[in-house]
């Protein structure tokens, strides 16, 4: 694939431990994470399965309190009327916890009651009986829906976390870690380049040096040489 | 953020949101605006897209709840929500009991869903 290049960095020594270091920190940091991505992903399935399960004891329980209150509404008369415009504060409120998984922290809700309850004169003229159990059936429901929204707001949160730590693997995975490598080859691949360079340029220098000598010890014997040859052959040997 | 108490909302038709403010949720706030939206046969679609897009933008607003229905007309403003607070739920209505495929929440996780069935 093109655009993976290798880092460009002096090839020595040092630069190879520096690079074999930064290696084992990626292949460390990949496994850390693809470990934090399995347990969110546990944990995430926990919380599909659990919301699977609510959301239909939902639609029963919201269905009893929907009979209910067609119930009171035939015993009653039409009270809707005067319960929308009695509304001033709210009793039942929820707040908002923070809760953490593998790192993650995640919304969690909770309701809570406060105050009085505002209708506590309604259906005193009739049906008191109905509305008073309609009434406990849809405190019953807030209660879980409101925990059915806590659940809703993790699945959320996790699934934007789990994305997000996958492709931080995948981008250590392909990306990170081949380029160290490439790296790490380069370098080796130049310090011996420059080894073999070192030794070949020895080897010749031996060579010469030993050509020189042959040629210095068998001149020595030969005095009868004229000095211009000598001063000939001294030239000849200035680089 | 612990402390101070998030409202829940409550976007529905007459039976759901009277249900719904016996059981306690109902409030004014300061500039006099419910927490609640009677949805009735004649309220227009942008009505309750604008009271949605104004629950969203409030902070004292924890949860939503929706019903199917009504979710159903506003599903792209819905689907655009993405934080997770506040909370936007769907219940079913007396006339249509609830359908899971059509949750927008769970329509999210369509990859995982082939191996959970609903039962």
């Amino acid at each position: 694939m093109s655009g993976k290049d290798r880092i460009d960095i002096f090839p020595s020594r040092m630069a190879q431990t520096i690079m074999k270091a930064r290696l084992k920190g990626a292949q460390t940091g990949r496994s850390l994470l693809k470990k934090k991505a399995d347990a969110l992903s546990m944990r995430f399935r926990q919380i599909l399965r659990k919301i699977i399960e609510t959301k239909t004891l939902m639609g029963e329980v919201m269905r009893e309190a929907a009979f209910s209150l067609a119930e009171a509404k035939f015993a009653a008369g039409d009270f809707s009327a005067t319960v929308i415009q009695n509304v001033n504060k709210a009793q039942v409120k929820v707040r908002a916890k923070k809760d953490n998984v593998a790192g993650v922290t995640l919304p969690v809700f909770e309701h809570y009651q406060e105050g009085g309850d505002s209708y506590e004169l309604t259906g005193l003229a009739r049906g008191g009986e109905q509305l008073s159990r309609l009434k406990r059936n849809y405190a019953k429901a807030v209660e879980l829906l409101v925990e059915l929204a806590s659940l809703q707001t993790s699945f959320v949160t996790l699934d934007e976390a789990i994305k997000v730590t996958n492709r931080r693997v995948n981008a250590i995975e392909h990306v990170i870690i081949p380029r160290i490598e490439r790296t790490l080859t380069y370098i080796i691949t130049e310090l011996d380049e420059r080894e073999r360079e070192e030794f070949y340029r020895t080897l010749i220098l031996k060579g010469s040096r030993r050509s020189r000598r042959r040629r210095s010890s068998s001149v020595r014997g030969r005095r009868r040489r004229s000095r211009s040859v000598w001063r000939h052959w001294g030239r000849s040997q200035s680089p | 953020m612990p402390g101070r108490g998030k409202l829940i909302a409550v976007i529905g038709d007459e039976d759901t949101c009277t249900g719904f403010l016996l059981g306690g949720v109902g409030e004014l706030n300061k500039n006099r605006k419910p927490n609640f939206l009677v949805v009735e046969k004649d309220t227009s679609i942008t009505e309750i897209e604008e009271t949605f897009k104004s629950f969203l933008a409030r902070s004292d607003i924890g949860i939503i709840l929706i019903n199917q229905f009504i979710a159903e007309m506003i599903r792209h403003a819905i689907d655009a929500h993405m934080e997770s607070i506040p909370a936007v739920l769907e219940i079913p209505s007396k006339e249509h009991p609830y359908d899971a495929s059509k949750d927008s929440i769970l329509r999210r996780a369509k990859g995982m869903f082939s191996a959970e069935d609903f039962r």
